[in-house]
């Protein structure tokens, strides 16, 4: 990364930030696609039910919390991992 | 041989009544024999009666023991459902957990999976095992977890603190923002040898001086009992001087200690100097409530009767456990230990003293047997094996043997969680089948025949019914 020029990286970080988008994209999908497939089972009305609805919402909160509570507990770990390598390395 | 005799007899009458009765053209056309009822013989009927009530025993004790499990853990569950922070941890038991003497730390382990662990994970509570592989060690680790408590809330200490991975995933939690759940933790420990050993390290802990600290008038006081009484004298004075020769021989310890194998660390405090410890400025109002859990465990051949009937009768232990462990659980009642509560026996051989500050005169020579916490399950202690009961010459501390002495000031801080009438009353409707889950209806129950075609048939259960998807008239006119 030290070795690019200014062109270079800029180009480097606009790559970065397409595949960033792109994870998040995906993601986002597989939330949809398995919020919709677990909740979304009706389909004589255009719109959602109640029950659906609030399926639904319950449904992305978890994913998005359990993501959450995940990242988390990766921050620790990496911490922890980061801890004992120094002292691996003393 | 007459009874036989004459038992027959009416069986001989019985056979041409039976044998006139033509057989069954059926089963004759089936060539199979003429089949008639009748007892099996005397032996058959010995070996059936006896395994057959054994087994009925073992079954109903078996059933009735996963009601009781049950019906705990449906008391319990409504705090699973409760949803948590994302910036929370959840709340944290801690299971203190010794091998029974005279035996291995596994059937303390499978004891505490079998009664204890359901209810846990029925409301879905986070725990920490502090195990004990030897005597002392559960001792040694509550005494240091308090000591790191009490480092870290401030008090000083010459120990050096090292970094270990929990200190750094807490650290990493606090820049984070993590913290745990609000509400009281507690403390379930899991018989009568580890409970001694509990109350020892809790003592220990407050009491006992955090390894050299400067100001306070202890020491850290050695490992060999010699130590102990070389350095008694000095110890009791709160003089200056002490720290400078404290210096050195910290080092010293300091340098032994990783030579050691792997045993308890000696208690830095001995008993009878609870009184005359000054208590840390760090130490709660209240301690979290704890719960003396049984742990039957009877050694020996001899004892195998008395194994059986507990084998057939785990539904009452299972009873008893769950009560326990389901009050700590809820954690919505509890009292202080009784104190003073009687004086019932007296061992002359005990070396324990009154550890009362204004000791009745009149007992000061008996052990001090007026707290609860001295009494919890203490008919388990007749039950351990000799061979723990053997002390040895030079023994240094043996803390399942010696009495347990409390400091009434340490005592009168610890809580013992109880179960509140209206959540035994709602235990009491649980098990009678009219109350479930708070919040929540039972759900019907699922024929036998119907469970059998859902699992092994084309039958579909009403969670897989309920995510169906509803399509409506696609082929009707509407739908076109």
């Amino acid at each position: 990364m030290d070795g690019l020029n200014a062109s270079e990286q800029r180009e480097f970080a606009s790559r970065m930030e397409r595949k960033q988008m792109k994870e998040f994209m995906t993601m986002y999908s597989k939330m949809v696609q398995r919020c919709f497939d677990d909740c979304v089972n009706d389909f004589t009305t255009k719109s959602l039910i109640n029950r659906e609805e609030t399926c639904i919402m319950r449904c992305v909160d978890k994913n998005l919390k359990s993501s959450a509570r995940l990242n988390e507990r990766f921050q620790e770990q990496n911490a922890a991992m980061m801890q004992s390598g120094s002292m691996g390395g003393n | 041989m007459a009874d036989s005799s004459s038992s027959a007899a009416p069986s001989g009458a019985g056979k041409p009544q039976a044998a006139s009765k033509p057989p069954n053209p059926a089963f004759k056309m089936m060539g199979l024999p003429n089949m008639r009822f009748k007892l099996p013989s005397r032996n058959w009927m010995i070996f059936l009666t006896i395994t057959g009530s054994f087994t009925g025993a073992l079954i109903y004790d078996r059933r009735e023991k996963r009601r009781v499990q049950q019906k705990w853990s449906e008391l319990v569950a409504h705090i699973s459902k409760e949803s948590l922070p994302i910036d929370q941890m959840r709340r944290k038991m801690t299971v203190y957990l010794a091998a029974p003497p005279g035996d291995g730390l596994r059937v303390a382990r499978d004891h505490f999976k079998e009664y204890v662990k359901p209810i846990l994970v029925a409301a879905a509570l986070d725990y920490t095992v502090v195990e004990g592989r030897r005597e002392g060690d559960v001792r040694a680790t509550t005494a240091e977890n308090i000591r790191k408590l009490r480092r870290k809330a401030g008090e000083p200490s010459s120990a050096a603190e090292e970094v270990g991975v929990d200190a750094v995933v807490a650290a990493t939690r606090a820049h984070i923002g993590v913290t745990d759940e609000p509400g009281p933790k507690g403390d379930l420990v899991i018989g009568r040898h580890t409970w001694k050993e509990y109350i020892r390290g809790l003592h220990e802990g407050w009491l006992g001086p955090l390894d050299a600290p400067p100001p306070p008038p202890e020491k850290l006081t050695a490992d060999t009992s010699k130590d102990v009484s070389a350095e008694k004298p000095a110890n009791k004075k709160d003089e200056i001087p002490e720290p400078k020769i404290e210096g050195p021989e910290k080092e010293e310890e300091k340098e032994e200690k990783p030579a050691k194998p792997a045993g308890p660390t000696p208690a830095y405090i001995n008993p009878n100097e609870y009184s005359s410890a000054i208590l840390p400025h760090t130490i709660p109002q209240t301690f979290d409530s704890s719960t003396p859990v049984e742990f039957p465990h009877l050694l020996g051949f001899l004892n195998t009767p008395i194994r059986v009937y507990g084998f057939l009768t785990q539904r009452y232990l299972a009873e008893d456990i769950g009560r326990e462990v389901a009050a700590l659980v809820l954690a919505n009642n509890a009292r202080p230990y009784h104190e003073g509560t009687s004086n019932i026996e007296s061992d002359p051989t005990s070396p324990s003293v009154d550890p009362t500050p204004s000791p009745d005169s009149s007992f000061t020579d008996l052990p001090a047997r007026n707290y609860e916490q001295q009494t919890v399950m203490e008919a388990a202690e007749s039950e351990w094996h000799k061979s723990v009961h053997k002390r040895e010459e030079d023994e240094k501390e043996r803390e399942w043997l010696d009495d347990i002495v409390l400091d009434q000031r340490i005592a009168s801080r610890m809580q013992r969680a109880i179960l509140s009438p209206e959540d035994e009353a709602r235990s009491q409707r649980i098990a009678e089948k009219q109350e479930y889950i708070l919040g929540e209806e039972r759900p019907a129950p699922v024929p036998f025949w119907k469970r059998m075609w859902i699992n092994y048939g084309y039958g579909e259960s009403d969670e897989v019914l309920r995510r169906k998807p509803i399509l409506g008239n696609i082929d009707g006119e509407d739908g076109q």
